[in-house]
């Protein structure tokens, strides 16, 4: 078996490829979609399978700026103590002209089914940029650490005093957070999903 | 060996004065805090630290175990970089031989600046754990 089979086992090089299959969206050619892997093994998270996507349209028009996950054997949790198989979103962008078509929420929803078939224990993501806002939304189903959350919070209160609120409100969950906040004032969100 | 941290807001006022205690049983010690960063050392206690960050389209990943004399300066690079505090690091050595002291500030426009301050010919200790991926934003 080679290192890339076993790393993924019991889930295979073809499974993966199915995952991000538009079934006709956007006019993508399947056939087309390609999936580089990576195998790295003895790193700090364990053996460590890093892919990369793309896919295209009828047109040959590349449809992702680029998507890579990691999929790491021995990682530390997020939302518990210890460590265990853990997927990683690392970069996620659908090209301009294909956004609000449903592309990410159909890739995203597979992922999840593929992680957990991996044995997945969590999924991790560094949220950045639009991804602040758009990860802590509920329907994603993230959430953040304890002491991540009160930081948070820590900030957010210095954050309307900077402002000159008069009142100064307090979160009681990720979001509470105004869109305002998230998008100017932390550089990233360790957000993690137990599965 | 004894680590300590102070961590001050965006007005220049003190929310974070921790002690980290090294040996057989470390301790993290809450010398002064709002309610807020009370609370969220109160969940840091006794876990190793491990949190990828993002800096300027790059991720930045910040580990260190909770025994570590690395621990207070790693989480003290997170809470620079992450939220814009500005922090100050003090290492004290047994019988006192020497004390850096690492000051970060968070720059909108460029990287953080760091200061160290060292008592003449005496040696720095490394830099805290950072491992940088080339890898751009979400």
């Amino acid at each position: 078996m080679s290192s890339l089979a076993s790393a993924l086992a019991p889930i295979t090089e073809t499974d993966v490829r199915q995952t991000y299959q538009l079934d006709g969206r956007v006019e993508a050619d399947d056939s087309e979609t390609t999936v580089d892997f990576q195998v790295l093994a003895g790193t700090d998270d364990g053996a460590k399978v890093i892919y990369s996507v793309q896919c295209f349209t009828m047109a040959g028009l590349p449809i992702l700026d680029r998507l890579e996950r990691w999929l790491c054997d021995n990682k530390r949790l997020l939302g518990s103590n210890g460590r265990s198989r853990v997927a990683c979103r690392v970069r996620f962008y659908v090209r301009g002209n294909f956004q609000g078509q449903g592309i990410a929420s159909h890739i995203i929803g597979r992922e999840d089914s593929l992680f957990r078939r991996w044995g997945a224990a969590e999924i991790q993501v560094t949220a950045m940029e639009d991804g602040r806002w758009v990860w802590t939304r509920p329907q994603f189903g993230y959430a953040i650490r304890a002491e991540d959350f009160l930081l948070l919070q820590q900030r957010y209160t210095e954050w309307q005093r900077e402002r000159g609120a008069l009142e100064v409100r307090r979160a009681t969950n990720l979001v509470d957070f105004p869109r305002d906040f998230l998008l100017s004032t932390p550089n990233s969100l360790a957000l993690f999903k137990t599965l | 060996m004894v680590n300590e941290l102070k961590v001050y807001n965006r007005f220049g006022e003190l929310t974070l004065h921790l002690r980290h205690s090294l040996g057989p049983a470390p301790e993290l010690i809450t010398i002064d805090a709002t309610e807020d960063m009370r609370a969220a050392v109160a969940e840091l206690r006794g876990n190793d630290f491990d949190r990828t960050i993002a800096k300027a389209g790059e991720l930045v990943r910040l580990t260190a175990d909770w025994t570590s004399s690395q621990f207070l300066p790693v989480l003290a690079q997170y809470l620079a970089m992450n939220f814009g505090w500005r922090t100050q690091t003090i290492e004290v050595k047994e019988r006192a031989s020497f004390v850096l002291t690492n000051v970060s500030e968070h720059r909108p426009e460029s990287q953080p600046r760091v200061e160290f301050r060292s008592m003449p010919n005496l040696p720095l200790v490394p830099r805290p754990n950072i491992e940088i991926y080339g890898i751009s934003a979400e």
